[in-house]
């Protein structure tokens, strides 16, 4: 029963050793494309430029939005990635808004995008957060 | 034996996981030091926010968890204007988690005059 015990870990060692290397950076998720997803699924939502806020249809919407974004980032496939989508939708009556983030991340492998739609009565900002997973 | 192993294995993941007990503590400190005592002021607001985030983020990393976080946190204005807030994630289901805190509380009947809403979400996740 030692040799066996001996070998498992031995192939254990050598597993963790290959997944814990870093992405390439052909195998992350950049600002770029994760901007690109969240507009993509933006146009969808608000092809009304002239959408007017409406109480009870903004709660489900933003919660459309919120899914929609995470779905599509979770079907790029990147492997060992992890996603957060934070999704604001607020109407606007000229009162101020403020928003700020801190993250304690590694900096080589995640990263993060914003984007920000608004018109006369709307304003919608939908962040997302990339992490790579060990 | 097997009980006492369960309880081991718990207190390892007490030590390695985000627990929502620990932080929401933590986030009603951060928040009531800063804005508790202030009304909304335009010239000061991104102030507020930068102090809120750091002090939390210094808080959560005091607890020398092995875990990576976020601090997000937003102040409105309240001028009757509806707002909605959603958060959607793909994680680990067992150990990763998030908190938010909304203050004004709007389930207490204190009066406030701030004329402000904050929400506070603090997002821990394992490397």
């Amino acid at each position: 029963t030692n040799k066996i015990v001996q070998i498992t870990l031995d192939e254990f060692s050598i597993m963790s050793a290959q997944i814990s290397s870093p992405p390439t950076y052909d195998k992350r998720p950049s600002n770029k494309k994760i901007t690109s997803v969240i507009l993509s699924v933006h146009g969808d939502v608000f092809c009304d430029k002239t959408l007017a806020y409406e109480s009870d249809q903004a709660s489900d919407l933003t919660k459309n939005i919120c899914d929609t974004v995470k779905n599509k980032l979770r079907d790029l496939h990147f492997p060992q990635y992890k996603y957060i989508v934070q999704v604001f939708f607020g109407e606007k009556r000229n009162h101020g808004v403020h928003a700020g983030c801190r993250c304690l991340w590694d900096k080589s492998t995640d990263s993060f995008a914003t984007v920000t739609f608004s018109n006369d009565t709307i304003i919608c900002t939908t962040t997302a957060y990339s992490l790579h997973q060990k | 034996m097997l009980e006492q192993e369960e309880n081991i294995n718990l207190l390892q993941k007490e030590l390695i996981s985000f627990q929502p007990e620990q932080i929401d503590p933590i986030l009603q400190t951060a928040i009531n030091e800063v804005i508790k005592p202030v009304s909304y002021d335009e010239s000061k607001v991104q102030q507020w926010i930068d102090t809120i985030c750091e002090s939390c983020m210094k808080q959560l990393v005091e607890l020398q968890k092995p875990l990576k976080y976020i601090v997000t946190c937003t102040i409105v204005q309240s001028t009757g204007a509806g707002f909605h807030t959603t958060h959607s994630s793909y994680w680990d289901l067992e150990n990763d988690n998030v908190v938010q805190v909304i203050w004004p509380n709007p389930n207490s009947k204190d009066e406030n005059n701030s004329h402000m809403v904050c929400v506070l979400t603090a997002i821990g996740m394992t490397l």
